[in-house]
């Protein structure tokens, strides 16, 4: 397959994140693993509370050094960079690796001009002269669609809408061209017709510029139609992952069947009911040994609650973290036939699970 | 509900006793020497046991005509009668006595419960206020209508708001809202703070106590799929007024405004195959200060034609229940 051959940017392995608590360690994220190529779009996608950020921000190098404690690897380009220090950090920031975060009034300075803001990188990371570093801002200000841009150059970012400030934080992502653009719920707080915008740009943007992305999202139907690939997260783990439109075909995950059913959709009758998820994510400071997600899973065995699944490639590109996964028909298979252990290490390959 | 109630469309002798009739209410707010119209002439009525959703982006007047009908914000001029009272005029006291009957529940479900009571406090103080039963009886009926949402009293009445997640807290704020046994009830973006398996909880409970306490329910979001699970009707505002309004699966199916048509172009749906609008909508809602004459949409309408800039478009029955604010609907 081509896409196999693709470059390599990314290599996440067996990340684990925790964080010191007055309760004891929080493990944030449990031994996450993925890849990303150069050019393609990984959709991590979760709950509050799943991980996905705390993921995001321990790839980006971001998160608090005293009070975390981060295992694993990750690879930018084979340079390892997890717990690298800041200033080899600083070198990969915004002209490798930018992030566009999901409130654009904090992340915005709001008593510093947004031209000056989009300058800033060209002049600290290109090293650009004054004059060259302006025109190329207002290129981007231009490419991002904000209209007059040598007016909104010179504007704070609370004269400017939501939008605006999103596409303003997009530009100042995009000035050092980097290979990797981490968007962490980019198009949350915005109305629809602003989301379709910035979704769209964002699109553009990286078919324009052959740069990765992972889209960080909470919402299913955000990554449905603008990523290749498609990573579940339930409690700190990987439940499920696949390529966007297999996922959507044969989901194998409970959870990832649980979490479509509860979205109300456009298509459907008014008045449909609703399959909710009852019961609440588990207490990260003492995960449940077995599934994370088997205290509400509608299928859960014995074994569920007792082992915890390692997540298995069960088709080429398609894993899961599941004793029991789903058929294409939505039913679980009975116990006796469901793939156990020899399965898992039969395919091997992704089992990428840490349980000694 | 039952299925034929939902199917039937709104008859003659229904729409003319409506529980809520809003006629062309102006909220305007003032800063500086600027006029903002929040909301700029709307009229819809309501009538019992229905659900009428309204959706619309940030900064359309959705909330603000939430607000106006329940007397949080007063009206610049225009009427909203319940139940053939006119509230607009309503001195202190009779207000209060109104707000027995009328209920709200808020966007954010910590900030709006007091972090400094215990949940039965909380969801007894209604009570408490109109001096309802003694004291053990007050606490019986908080007790059951948590237990109802729930939220079991024995084990967490005792705990304050903090202690619990964002979804507990909406439902500890719908038993606050129905434990006067209310009428109307306007929800105000209830569940957009929530995670997706946590609104489903939620809209489900919302449906069933609606059913089971004969609520008429003004639903008020921006989530297009929301709104349309759990409405029978749906009006859609734009910059202060209204587009369109009709019954919720007509609406969907054959949107007759061209911003209703936008919005649902927008909206994503967890489909890979799902297509997608050539171009979303372009620009952003121009400014209430300064609207555009005429129709408040043309600026961004994809139809539009010297008249829209001339002459503002009413709302008009396009067929049967299913009215329309523009002067070339589609399909027309």
């Amino acid at each position: 397959m081509s896409e196999r051959e693709r470059h390599i940017l990314l290599e996440v392995e067996d990340l684990h994140v925790s964080f010191a608590t007055s309760r004891g360690q929080l493990q944030a994220v449990q031994g996450v693993s993925f890849t990303l190529a150069q050019g393609k779009t990984l959709g991590i996608v979760g709950e509050s509370g799943s991980g996905k950020t705390v993921l995001s921000r321990a790839v980006m190098g971001l998160l608090p050094r005293a009070s975390t404690t981060q295992t694993g690897s990750v690879r930018y380009d084979t340079q390892e960079i997890l717990n690298a220090p800041n200033d080899e950090l600083r070198e990969l920031w915004s002209t490798h690796i930018a992030m566009v975060f999901q409130d654009p009034m904090t992340s915005l300075n709001p008593v510093q001009k947004v031209g000056k803001q989009i300058v800033e990188p060209l002049r600290v990371h290109l090293k650009l002269p004054k004059g060259e570093a302006k025109e190329t801002a207002l290129s981007l200000l231009m490419q991002v669609g904000i209209p007059s841009p040598v007016e909104r150059f010179d504007a704070y970012p609370f004269q400017l809408s939501g939008g605006m400030r999103q596409r303003v934080m997009i530009a100042i992502a995009l000035a050092c061209a980097p290979r990797l653009l981490m968007a962490d719920e980019p198009t949350t707080g915005l109305d629809v017709t602003v989301q379709a915008q910035i979704l769209d740009l964002l699109s553009k943007l990286q078919t324009d510029r052959d740069m990765a992305m992972i889209l960080v999202t909470h919402d299913l139907g955000v990554v449905a139609t603008r990523t290749d690939e498609i990573i579940v997260m339930y409690a700190g783990n990987v439940v499920e992952r696949a390529p966007t439109n297999v996922l959507f075909k044969s989901l194998a995950m409970p959870y990832t069947e649980a979490l479509l059913n509860s979205m109300p959709r456009i298509g459907n009758p008014s008045h449909s009911r609703l399959v909710a998820i009852e019961g609440r994510p588990p207490d990260l400071l003492n995960p449940p040994a077995g599934c994370p997600f088997s205290p509400r899973c509608p299928y859960a065995q014995d074994k569920c609650h007792k082992e915890k699944p390692p997540l298995v490639e069960a088709a080429p590109g398609h894993s899961y973290a599941c004793w029991y996964p789903l058929t294409t028909s939505g039913q679980s298979q009975p116990a006796t036939t469901a793939p156990t252990d020899t399965a898992g290490a039969g395919a091997g390959v992704g089992a990428e699970e840490a349980t000694a | 509900m039952t299925d034929a109630a939902l199917q039937a469309p709104p008859t003659p002798e229904r729409v003319s006793d409506p529980l809520l009739s809003v006629e062309d209410l102006h909220v305007t707010y003032h800063k500086g020497n600027a006029a903002i119209q929040a909301v700029a002439g709307i009229s819809f009525t309501m009538r019992q046991g229905e659900t009428l959703g309204l959706v619309g982006e940030s900064g359309c007047g959705k909330s603000t005509t939430g607000r106006a009908i329940v007397q949080v914000e007063q009206a610049t001029s225009g009427r909203i009668q319940f139940n053939d009272t006119e509230i607009t005029a309503l001195n202190r006291s009779d207000l209060r006595t109104l707000r027995t009957q009328v209920q709200m529940i808020f966007q954010d479900p910590i900030s709006s419960l007091n972090p400094r009571r215990r949940v039965t406090d909380i969801v007894a103080e209604p009570l408490t206020i109109w001096k309802i039963g003694n004291r053990d009886e007050r606490k019986e009926a908080a007790n059951a209508m948590l237990d109802r949402v729930g939220i079991d009293p024995y084990l967490n009445g005792n705990r304050r708001p903090r202690e619990f997640s964002g979804g507990q807290c909406q439902r500890i704020s719908i038993a606050r809202a129905l434990v006067l046994r209310p009428k109307l009830l306007v929800c105000d973006e209830i569940v957009s703070a929530l995670d997706v398996s946590v609104q489903a909880q939620i809209l489900n409970l919302l449906q069933d106590l609606k059913a089971e306490y004969n609520l008429t329910v003004l639903f008020i979001a921006h989530d297009l799929a929301v709104v349309k699970n759990v409405s029978d009707r749906v009006a859609v505002m734009y910059l202060g007024r209204l587009c369109e309004i009709a019954p919720s699966d007509v609406l969907y199916e054959a949107p007759a405004h061209h911003y209703t048509a936008a919005l649902l172009a927008s909206a994503v749906e967890p489909d890979p195959e799902a297509v997608r609008a050539a171009v979303p909508l372009p620009g952003e809602p121009p400014s209430p200060i300064n609207p555009p004459s005429g129709c408040r949409f043309r600026t961004r309408c994809p139809r539009a034609e010297p008249r829209c800039a001339e002459e503002v478009p009413e709302l008009r029955e396009l067929a049967s229940g299913h009215q329309v604010a523009c002067h070339f609907p589609i399909g027309s």
